[in-house]
């Protein structure tokens, strides 16, 4: 029989997320992060990176909130 | 998306309303908000999401275009005036909140939908209907979290979304996948080639384009038509009594 997988497979993947990887990888992590925010993308818009500094700016200039979710540990 | 869409000056434009806000998901431990996607009920990357400025969910983009983007924060800003014209004490505006919000999908269970929806006496068919398909989207929704694993559980899903089928009104959005997969699946297992037949057309409809959905429509386009040609139900095997005699 055909796993359903396949058919939910953006519905799957983000119940694999959020496991830390092994220590050795960590300065690999790093390095995958620091790519991510040299990407072109990233100085297109004025980003936030940090959750209290977004709904304090928010507050403050009474604005809601655009999150992009992205991953850096793999492509 | 960051190639592209994230890269436009429509975008740069679009971002100047809004507090652009720009999580990733590193696996470097002990990282703060680390696990915020999933904690906001994100299912995988990318993920797009407007919050208030309490961190809480207002709904998410119809698409992935920025005519999609300001469109729901078009919506948004309207519920937003809706509330304020409220409790500024003007009358006769929260059935609009009401469906405005359904809309946007900013109601967290059935249970919720169905308390608020019968504080309203005087509701139009169109209304009516508007409550209808937001409660059978939350059935689903809440069907799929609460799914157990392995066969019996998808059997159990599969069957809690038959009944829903029977009722006539399906869901919208993020869970028509699910909802029309998962029933092609218990379809096929019931050997119900009617049903299956409607669903593998939605899932057509769904994922025909997607590269890796081309195999699994194929195999399921076979599966039906054995199924339609062996007849619609098993066949028992003829039971023959042994006639003892004594």
């Amino acid at each position: 029989m055909i796993s359903l997988k396949q058919l939910l497979a953006p519905a799957v993947i983000g119940l694999a997320l959020a496991a830390p990887a092994a220590a050795q990888d960590q300065e690999q992590m790093q390095k995958n992060l620091d790519d991510k925010m040299a990407k072109e993308f990233v100085s297109n818009a004025a980003w936030v990176t940090d959750y209290d500094e977004a709904r304090k700016v928010a507050k403050e200039q009474g604005k809601v909130i655009f999150v992009y979710f992205t991953r850096s540990y793999s492509p | 998306m960051e190639g592209g869409l994230l890269t436009t000056p429509e975008f740069s434009t679009f971002s100047e309303k809004v507090v652009p806000f720009l999580h990733v998901t590193t696996r470097i431990e002990g990282r703060a908000n680390e696990k915020l996607l999933s904690e906001k009920g994100g299912r995988g990357f990318p993920t797009l999401m407007f919050l208030d400025a309490e961190g809480e969910i207002l709904g998410e983009p119809g698409g992935r275009d920025v005519a999609s983007f300001d469109k729901t924060l078009g919506a948004l800003t309207a519920i937003k005036d809706l509330e304020k014209r409220i409790a500024a004490g003007e009358k006769n505006l929260k059935d609009d909140l009401f469906m405005a919000q359904l809309a946007m999908g900013q109601f967290k269970t059935v249970a919720e939908i169905e308390e608020k929806a019968k504080s309203f006496k005087k509701l139009t068919k169109e209304q009516k209907a508007t409550i209808a398909k937001a409660v059978v989207g939350k059935k689903v929704e809440e069907a799929m979290n609460n799914m157990e694993r392995g066969p019996e559980g998808q059997a159990k899903l599969g069957k809690k979304f038959k009944a829903i089928y029977e009722e006539g009104i399906f869901p919208e959005g993020d869970m028509e996948g699910p909802f029309w997969g998962f029933l092609m699946e218990y379809a096929e297992t019931e050997r119900d080639a009617k049903t299956m037949k409607v669903a593998l057309d939605h899932v057509k409809r769904i994922f025909g384009k997607e590269e890796w959905a081309k195999g699994l429509i194929e195999e399921k386009e076979a599966s039906l038509k054995e199924i339609q040609e062996g007849g619609a139900e098993v066949v028992e095997e003829e039971v023959v009594e042994e006639v003892v005699e004594g």
